[in-house]
């Protein structure tokens, strides 16, 4: 833990983190000893040719999958010495998921897709319904609560689910080539959108992207190759 | 944790969401308990029925039938089985079914008995008297009448009445030809509504005396004998002695008998058709398994949301068992609703449908009583739930335990 002396500027630490897949002569390593800090309220850009590990890291940084070898810290919690449902809980509580292909659940109206993080929580459901039309004003789908996610175009759709991600107030929103089905002009709506929410609500963002457009409006780019960390660039340098 | 009221929302959502195959599942299991409620229902209303209708003569009451044409049944056989120990009273009676009419109106098919008026009364507990009094046994021009023959259902007007004649026509066989003979009776008495016994339909039937009988179908041998016992425990030696006596020339029957054997028959058919019932159940019980199952297939990228989301492995299973469980309720809910319109119904139809004659055996018209118990109902719909809770376990854990990065990469 000795390097980790300064750890409360970090509210995600990773430690040598390996992700190997498949056994023997067929094992295949996606992350090769990733490390990789980022501070709390920091916008952060993982970039990176396909097959570099971006998706990777990001699905280990969420806690939904297991490293190989390594460690996650997030908040100073050593995420994967929780158990299962502990596990469960800091993703409800302290992440927020973004997909490129939105993952709203189709029957279910914009409302409902954004209430759902909060049935985990013990709030009245008026409370619940409260803050969901809260959440998706703020995104801009005022006028739009009742609609399903086949109704909406797919700008709209990322809007809800970014509504979905941010409606629990998590410390950590993470996307996953969030602006990939997006055109370029609804792309920067949702950047600006982010970026909004970056600072009034001082969310910390890591996003995976091949869109260096996207990347440069963020604060740092990690450039990741072969599953190690070739490079970064600081754009911004947050206090 | 997740609210309760939030679970079955989104199940029912999710439910709503493949109406079709909801219903058709749902339909399965309807059939399923509904099956089981009427069938149990109407087995059990018969043997109830039965057991009523045996127990009204008594359980001390032998009856005896000659079923061998070289043996007939004679005064001499009454006395002969009068001396065996144990037997307080025999009495012998006639039986013919018989055109009767009254003025301008008839009536087909009715039974005529003939027996000893006073004994009758003896024989059937309850029977009573509407008006009128009962003809002394020597009596050959007087009858007493049933509930039903004085006040047939499908007449405006009663068929006959205190003080009426009556004209009982049968058909005697004589030097290979066979003759219509038609006597004159005065009613003197109407009985009250009685039902359905070993001896027939009470309230269908014409009651003379064994005299008059006799004389009408010129025969001088009984249709049959009731032996009443001292006691119960004298029933199964004089049974015993009947069968020393007559080998298998006669049938013998007690009402002991009759009841063990009905409801060991009808047990055994309850047991029967409600397994037929439970295996239909259970066949629907895989339709809710496999709708199941190809709902967690078709959802995955959801749980894997759901997962993402932060939603626990317990909170998925429970999601999902519950469509299950919802599914099955619904379906037990209405199947055992309409498993008592079926049982009801069934009651009227089924004794539509009978083996040909049977006004000639013992028993006669049979109305098919119903028992609805509040117990099966709420049986059914218990193993109903808990046959949807069975079949929707698997499904469900295998929802939990999808691995959530290959679960949202499932196209």
């Amino acid at each position: 833990m000795n390097n980790f002396s300064s750890a409360e500027d970090y509210i995600v630490k990773t430690l040598d983190l390996w992700k190997v897949y498949g056994r023997g002569r067929l094992a295949f390593s996606a992350l090769k000893g990733v490390n990789l800090k980022v501070k709390r309220g920091e916008m952060v850009a993982v970039v990176g040719p396909s097959g570099s590990g971006k998706s990777t890291l990001l699905n280990l940084l969420g806690a939904l999958d297991h490293p190989t070898k390594g460690k996650v810290f997030i908040d100073n919690i050593d995420i994967f010495r929780l158990g299962d449902n502990a596990l469960t809980e800091l993703r409800n509580r302290k992440i927020g998921f973004v997909f490129q292909s939105f993952n709203l659940i189709q029957r279910v109206s914009a409302l409902k897709n954004v209430e759902i993080p909060l049935m985990m929580r013990n709030i009245s459901r008026e409370k619940r319904r409260r803050l969901a039309v809260a959440m998706l004003k703020a995104v801009g789908l005022d006028g739009k609560f009742n609609h399903k996610p086949t109704e909406l175009s797919g700008g709209e759709q990322q809007r809800v689910a970014l509504a979905r991600a941010l409606v629990v107030r998590p410390s950590i929103l993470l996307g996953d080539e969030i602006t990939g089905n997006l055109d370029s002009k609804t792309s920067m709506e949702i950047m600006e959108l982010i970026r909004r929410f970056n600072k009034t609500l001082k969310t910390t963002v890591i996003l995976v992207t091949h869109n260096m457009q996207i990347a440069k409006q963020t604060d740092r780019i990690v450039y990741l190759r072969d599953g190690m960390v070739e490079r970064e660039e600081i754009l911004n340098r947050k206090v | 944790m997740v609210k309760l009221i939030d679970i079955l929302d989104f199940a029912w959502s999710g439910m709503r969401d493949r109406k079709l195959r909801t219903a058709l599942t749902i339909l399965g299991i309807v059939i399923g308990s509904s099956l089981i409620v009427a069938l149990i229902s109407s087995t059990q209303g018969l043997s109830t029925g039965i057991t009523e209708r045996v127990s009204r003569m008594g359980v001390t009451t032998i009856s005896v039938f000659s079923v061998n044409p070289t043996l007939r049944l004679t005064d001499e056989d009454v006395m002969r089985i009068e001396r065996v120990e144990g037997v307080k009273t025999v009495i012998p009676f006639y039986r013919v079914f018989a055109k009767v009419s009254c003025g301008e109106k008839t009536l087909d098919q009715i039974q005529v008995l003939g027996i000893d008026p006073e004994k009758l009364f003896e024989l059937l507990n309850g029977l009573e008297l509407e008006s009128g009094k009962t003809p002394s046994s020597l009596d050959q021009a007087r009858a007493i009448i049933g509930y039903t023959v004085a006040n047939p259902p499908d007449l405006d007007t009663k068929f006959a009445d205190l003080n009426h004649v009556i004209n009982i026509e049968v058909n005697v066989f004589r030097r290979g030809r066979i003759l219509k003979i038609t006597h004159p009776f005065l009613v003197s008495g109407v009985l009250k509504q009685y039902g359905a016994t070993m001896l027939g339909d009470i309230d269908n039937t014409v009651f003379i005396t064994p005299l008059a009988a006799k004389s009408m179908v010129k025969r001088t041998h009984y249709s049959g004998l009731f032996i009443i016992a001292e006691s119960l425990d004298d029933v199964d030696p004089i049974v015993k002695s009947l069968t020393d006596m007559y080998g298998r020339k006669v049938r013998v029957i007690s009402p002991s008998t009759i009841l063990q054997n009905v409801q060991q028959i009808l047990y055994q058919q309850t047991v029967f058709l409600g397994s037929i019932a439970a295996i239909s159940l259970i066949v629907a019980g895989v339709g809710i398994m496999n709708t199941a199952y190809v709902s967690v297939m078709e959802r995955t990228r959801e749980i894997g949301i759901l997962k993402a989301i932060g939603f626990k492995k317990r909170t998925i299973m429970i999601l999902f068992l519950s469509e299950s469980v919802l599914t099955g309720l619904i379906g037990g809910v209405i199947g055992v609703a309409f498993g008592c319109i079926l049982a009801l119904s069934m009651g009227n139809i089924l004794p539509r449908f009978r083996p040909p004659a049977p006004k000639r055996m013992v028993g006669g018209h049979v109305q098919l009583p119903v028992q609805i118990s509040p117990e099966l109902l709420i049986f059914t719909v218990l193993f109903t739930v808990a046959i949807a809770v069975l079949a929707g376990v698997y499904p469900a854990w295998k929802a939990s335990k999808l691995d959530p990065v290959a679960a949202l990469k499932h196209e």
